[in-house]
């Protein structure tokens, strides 16, 4: 990875982690050095992960003795210890970058564990070698997940669906999700069964099956979804919902696999809001882009599936043309949205000066850019409750031509 | 001896940081990393950048959140991330390369910061700066601070101290110099500094007392070695001032560890003659209280017994201290043992006290066992209001303030406490002594 003036991609470990530390019902308990989950639990409480949202957060700590032994005694004291504290429905292991340099094997201490401690699963995740990202490890933490607790359910007699992808390391996943649930309810009348994983427990989790469609908000969610669709026969979409056509049309995908179609009064209401509501702005963006169309230019950075949705939106309903976009996972990048590393986009942020950007809160802050236009991390704020205005489905639409609208007028 | 107790080791037979127990086992949510203590220091000395060598987990916490990889006045503070191939062949090229980078950048020094997995490769940090120091312009130093074997904030904060003098040259020395040395692990910045009476005193007698604390310059350190005396008032600094005494010659006053009135005037002697000055009733009404008060713990603590929890500075030395008055530790929470400590612990044993030793790291819990020893004093913080023991808290006080002023706040303390249960007003020690 190399030389880094800001903070690097997170590992796949840290993907792992912020995975998991969201879910009730369960402990998580680090095998390894301490630092990572106190200084983890503080940007998720700072995230809106509040103490008693979701698990606790423990570690065992490790010592020379311990390394150069391979002794991972302190790990079974450690559960001991958790299931007296908190009588956790399951417990994640993860190891911390130092077990696996020494290549600590925490499947096979898992599995001899869970002798001893018969009446709590023990899930053992994070292998993820040094290689893989942050995004990688979101998708294992899914996975494995998926594959462990979900337990054979009837569907519910009422449809119901699932969320997939929604965890705390996405920008805004708080209030993006509370979007979906709004649409779904307002075009379909479903209740949500698992918010998987930034809010939700255990048994969510078991209960996932019951749910009549999955809806995969990110590509990190497909293998977790693909799994669930072969053993529960629960079919899913994947797609994050940006702008009022994108959204219409996701409603749309969405009653046809579950052959109904999505309220029309609903989708009326919302569209007609949607004109009224853009209607003093449009002129300014489109007088924009017919007077200084250098100007109606987005650049964007950030992970793949938001860039390509704010991207999309942006270009296709709105008058704005696409500009420089890159995302932050080198296992996504394409020719249409490559990977920058820092190297890369640290001039593009450094020499914008006309048109919109979008990007981290640390990479806007740092070039003097408008932190409104924020929409990835690493953060620079506290985020501590969930209603701040979404970026996905129709809500979200206005929220992201509001802020374009407002990054015009700073400028001019 | 309680049965919770029996898995941890008695202070006296504890040598270094390893042999320290946690009193129950699971952790939460995790202790202090020293590397983010040595990244916090730095980051409060004008001048001074650093390269912080470590993982991806590493390099996010480094930070805090709003913290840029440029310092006010051009410090930089970068990040070099292991890949998979140099977690098993070393990381020695790419630091060597980022090192010449931050050089061309304009970095005046470079502090190395090496972690856990840099640390357990056995990365040569002192191979490196011998290879590229003689090519760059900026000078360097480095610490390494795997946590499997530094523990907590403190040994990170004595370890980068001592890296810090590193950058230390050869001066001249001055008759009325004098350096304070302190360092703070989770200094807020911008906060105001507090500092012990005497350092006020010295100054109005025209001594010059350098701040070898927050918001010094990189200047500062490099002048250091001018002083005709060191000033420790916390043990995260004694290391630095005994390797300052061995390459510079410079002498330093214990302050820290002077808790007695004899103590303190024995050590305030020391200061008067290497430095020329006279302290002749600049301290007369904080030493009458503190004279007053110790006469007063020799009648009435003598049996109470006590627990340090966390955040007490310097345990062994102020559990010594409070033995002194025939006070009876039950436990003790220690992160880490300096050398100064085994001495101590040595001479309580000696005195037939031997208390059980321990790291508290999940208060809530740990809490509970506390209860059941039943002492008259638990010294130390708890993150919740606790009316069921009698709690001397926020002893984070006194850390950094030395001298009769701290010794009048412990006892006013430890008194307050034990008549009301409650910690009472907070001390000001810029106030007049409360006579």
């Amino acid at each position: 990875m190399g030389l880094h003036r800001f903070k690097p991609m997170p590992s796949g470990r840290m993907g792992i982690f912020w995975t998991l530390a969201s879910i009730s019902e369960a402990a998580v308990v680090e095998f390894g050095c301490m630092g990572h989950n106190i200084y983890s639990g503080g940007n998720l409480r700072r995230g809106g992960i509040y103490e008693g949202y979701g698990a606790p957060l423990y570690t065992t700590y490790i010592d020379e003795t311990d390394i150069a032994m391979g002794d991972t005694s302190r790990l079974k004291a450690t559960i001991a210890q958790v299931i007296k504290n908190d009588k956790p429905k399951a417990i994640f292991l993860q190891p911390s970058a130092v077990p696996e340099v020494v290549g600590t094997d925490m499947y096979a201490v898992a599995n001899e564990l869970q002798y001893d401690f018969p009446d709590t699963p023990l899930i053992p995740l994070g292998h993820g070698s040094f290689a893989i990202s942050q995004q990688k490890g979101v998708e294992e933490a899914l996975k494995a997940l998926a594959k462990a607790l979900p337990e054979e359910r009837e569907k519910t007699e009422k449809p119901t669906y699932n969320i997939i992808g929604s965890c705390p390391d996405l920008f805004n996943f708080a209030s993006d999700s509370l979007e979906i649930q709004r649409l779904m309810k307002g075009a379909f009348d479903m209740d949500i069964v698992c918010d998987f994983s930034s809010k939700c427990s255990v048994t969510d989790i078991r209960n996932m099956p019951s749910a009549h469609i999955n809806l995969v908000i990110r590509r990190e969610g497909i293998p977790a979804a693909k799994y669930l669709q072969k053993k529960f026969g629960t079919p899913y979409i994947y797609a994050r919902p940006y702008g009022i056509k994108g959204t219409t049309k996701w409603l749309c995908d969405i009653g046809e696999i579950l052959g109904t179609e999505p309220c029309k009064e609903f989708i009326d209401f919302e569209e007609n809001l949607w004109k009224l509501q853009y209607e003093p702005g449009r002129y300014t963006l489109e007088n924009n882009q017919w007077q200084y169309p250098d100007e109606a230019v987005l650049t964007i950075g950030g992970h793949y599936d938001v860039v390509k949705g704010i991207l999309t939106f942006a270009t296709t309903e709105l008058p704005i043309s696409k500009g420089t976009a890159w995302c932050n996972c080198p296992e996504m990048g394409d020719e249409e949205i490559p990977y920058f590393s820092e190297k890369e986009w640290i001039p593009v942020v450094q020499n914008h000066d006309k048109g919109y950007l979008m990007f981290s809160g640390e990479a806007l802050k740092w070039a003097g850019k408008n932190t409104q236009l924020q929409i990835a991390n690493p953060d620079i704020a506290y985020r501590m409750h969930p209603y701040d205005p979404p970026f996905v489905g129709y809500r979200g639409a206005i929220n992201i031509v509001n802020k374009l609208l407002n990054e015009y007028v700073l400028k001019h | 001896m309680s049965e919770h107790l029996k898995h941890l080791k008695k202070l006296s037979t504890i040598r270094s940081g390893k042999n320290i127990k946690f009193l129950t086992p699971a952790v939460y949510s995790g202790g202090w990393c020293p590397m983010r203590v040595a990244c916090n220091i730095v980051e409060d000395i004008e001048g001074v950048s650093y390269l912080m060598v470590g993982m991806p987990e590493c390099a996010t916490h480094s930070r805090g959140m709003n913290s840029l990889p440029e310092g006010p006045n051009g410090e930089l503070r970068w990040l070099y991330v292991l890949d998979a191939n140099e977690v098993i062949f070393g990381c020695r090229n790419g630091v060597i390369e980022a090192l010449k980078e931050m050089d061309a950048a304009g970095a005046k020094a470079i502090l190395m910061i090496a972690t856990c997995v840099t640390d357990l490769i056995g990365e040569d940090f002192e191979g490196i700066i011998s290879e590229v120091q003689p090519k760059m312009n900026a000078r360097l130093s480095y610490v390494t601070l795997g946590q499997f074997k530094n523990f907590g904030s403190g040994i990170g904060t004595w370890k980068v101290a001592e890296a810090l003098g590193e950058f230390m040259l050869p001066r001249e020395k001055k008759e009325k110099v004098a350096n304070l040395l302190f360092l703070e692990p989770w200094r807020t910045k911008g906060s105001p500094l507090e500092l012990p009476l005497i350092i006020d005193a010295l100054e109005r007698r025209g001594v010059t007392v350098r701040k070898i604390a927050a918001g010094a310059t990189l200047e500062d350190y490099m002048d250091a070695p001018d002083a005709a005396l060191n000033l420790v008032t916390t043990s995260y600094t004694q290391p630095l001032a005994a390797k300052m005494q061995d390459r510079f010659g410079t002498p330093y006053s214990p302050l820290h560890n002077a808790f007695t009135v004899e103590d303190i005037d024995k050590v305030y002697k020391e200061i008067e003659d290497i430095l020329g000055i006279s302290l002749e009733g600049e301290f007369d009404g904080w030493r009458k209280k503190a004279v007053e008060l110790e006469e007063r713990a020799k009648k009435e603590l003598g049996g109470k017994t006590f627990v340090m929890i966390t955040e007490v500075d310097m345990p062994v030395a102020l559990t010594k201290y409070l033995v002194g008055f025939g006070m009876k530790p039950l436990l003790i929470n220690v992160d880490d043992i300096h050398n100064e400590d085994i001495g101590f612990a040595k001479e309580m044993k000696a005195e037939g006290i031997d208390p059980p030793a321990c790291r508290i790291m999940y208060i809530e819990k740990d809490l509970e066992i506390v209860r059941e020893l039943q002492p008259d004093i638990v010294f130390g913080y708890v993150d919740k209001p606790v009316t069921d023991i009698k709690l001397a808290e926020e002893m984070g006080d006194f850390f950094g303030i030395t001298g009769y002023e701290r010794t009048v706040g412990i006892l006013s303390r430890i008194f307050t406490v034990l008549e009301t249960g409650k910690m009472g007003e907070r001390l000001d020690i810029y106030g007049p002594a409360p006579l």
